[in-house]
């Protein structure tokens, strides 16, 4: 849906990253460069990045039932 | 109690968010009880209560308060108390909470992101570590109004309000190895190669040396051990040694956060004593 505030398993904060992430990606740097630039060490941490489905978007599209 | 040795704190990296060091002269007990201290017995300030007026983004409320609640915020320990060590009886008053306001109305035709910084707080020492961090999407001629309330908790009761993000220590590890027995394997070298963390320098192409700093990277594996057909390694650690790690989101500063694991520390010991001392022990 939206990028979870904090990782899962270590409760690191990852939300902040997920915008620039995908900048570097724009840019055409490898996902390990934005990684290693935005200080996202455990795999656990890039997991939740690399994984993640931005779907807000495609839901806002509908309207919503109040 | 009495230690046989002051405990020694050697720091051996410091930035914003990270923090390691080595402990000297401790038994392993101590040294958990330190990190279990951390990670759930520190108060600090996370949103606890929301009162949602509006919301039109595609998160149902509860979800939105949940993500609402995750956002660390900086902590202020000094002018706020626990709720359930306060005059009010938790009920919330201006010496246990701080309120956090957020208002927005979409007037552009594009959807917009809200953002941590968006989040307008009564009390400026408390506010969020980051301001990039998203909330949630909103569609235009939408709106978003919602009232929170922070107050200090602790780890134990969700981890919203842990100080730290991660907190680890381990043995400080000690290889002794012995380069006479390279003679028989010259030219090549098994343990340079599977050692992953690149711990033996091969670059000469015939003898490996050890990299002087190998303690701060070792993750004790003994795949260098286990591969060396002459047994020239043997990996070993002190016993009394740790390396010890904590990560922050930034919550508290790294000072606080230690002065404050040994107040508590210190203050779990005492009450044990006192507890000790009121039992009166049938024979």
């Amino acid at each position: 849906m939206i990028i979870p505030i904090k990782c899962f398993s270590c409760g690191k904060l990852i939300a902040h990253v997920y915008k620039p992430y995908l900048e570097y990606l724009k840019k055409g740097e490898s996902s390990e460069k934005a990684f290693e630039e935005l200080g996202i060490k455990r795999f656990c941490c890039r997991r939740m990045i690399v994984s993640h489905v931005d779907l807000i978007d495609d839901l806002l599209k509908f309207p919503r039932l109040q | 109690m009495e230690l046989e040795k002051p405990m020694e704190i050697e720091i051996l990296e410091q930035d914003e968010y990270n923090l390691r060091f080595i402990l000297k002269d401790v038994s392993i007990e101590m040294v958990n009880s330190i990190r279990r201290i951390m990670m759930s017995w520190i108060p600090c300030m996370a949103i606890d209560e929301v009162i949602i007026l509006k919301n039109d983004s595609p998160l149902y409320d509860e979800i939105l308060a949940h993500r609402i609640g995750m956002i660390p915020l900086k902590t202020d320990l000094d002018s706020y108390k626990l709720p359930e060590d306060c005059e009010c009886g938790g009920f919330g008053c201006p010496n246990c909470q701080c309120s956090l306001t957020c208002e927005i109305m979409n007037d552009t035709k594009n959807t917009m992101v809200i953002y941590s910084g968006d989040l307008k707080t009564n009390d400026p020492n408390i506010v969020p570590v980051n301001p990039n961090i998203p909330i949630v999407k909103i569609d235009s001629n939408s709106s978003l109004i919602f009232e929170a309330y922070a107050t200090l908790g602790r780890g134990r009761t969700h981890i919203k309000w842990q100080p730290v993000s991660n907190a680890f220590f381990r043995y400080l590890p000690q290889i002794e190895f012995d380069d006479s027995k390279c003679k028989n394997c010259p030219d090549k070298c098994i343990v340079s190669r599977m050692c992953p963390e690149n711990l033996y320098d091969f670059s000469n192409g015939k003898k490996p040396e050890l990299v002087e700093d190998y303690w701060k990277k070792c993750t004790l594996c003994r795949s260098c051990e286990e591969n060396c057909p002459e047994d020239a390694v043997k990996v070993d650690w002190n016993e009394k040694s740790y390396i010890f790690s904590i990560e922050s989101d930034g919550v508290l500063p790294f000072d606080m956060l230690i002065e404050k694991t040994f107040e508590i520390f210190l203050g779990k010991i005492d009450e044990f004593q006192s507890d000790l001392e009121q039992i009166e022990v049938e024979e």
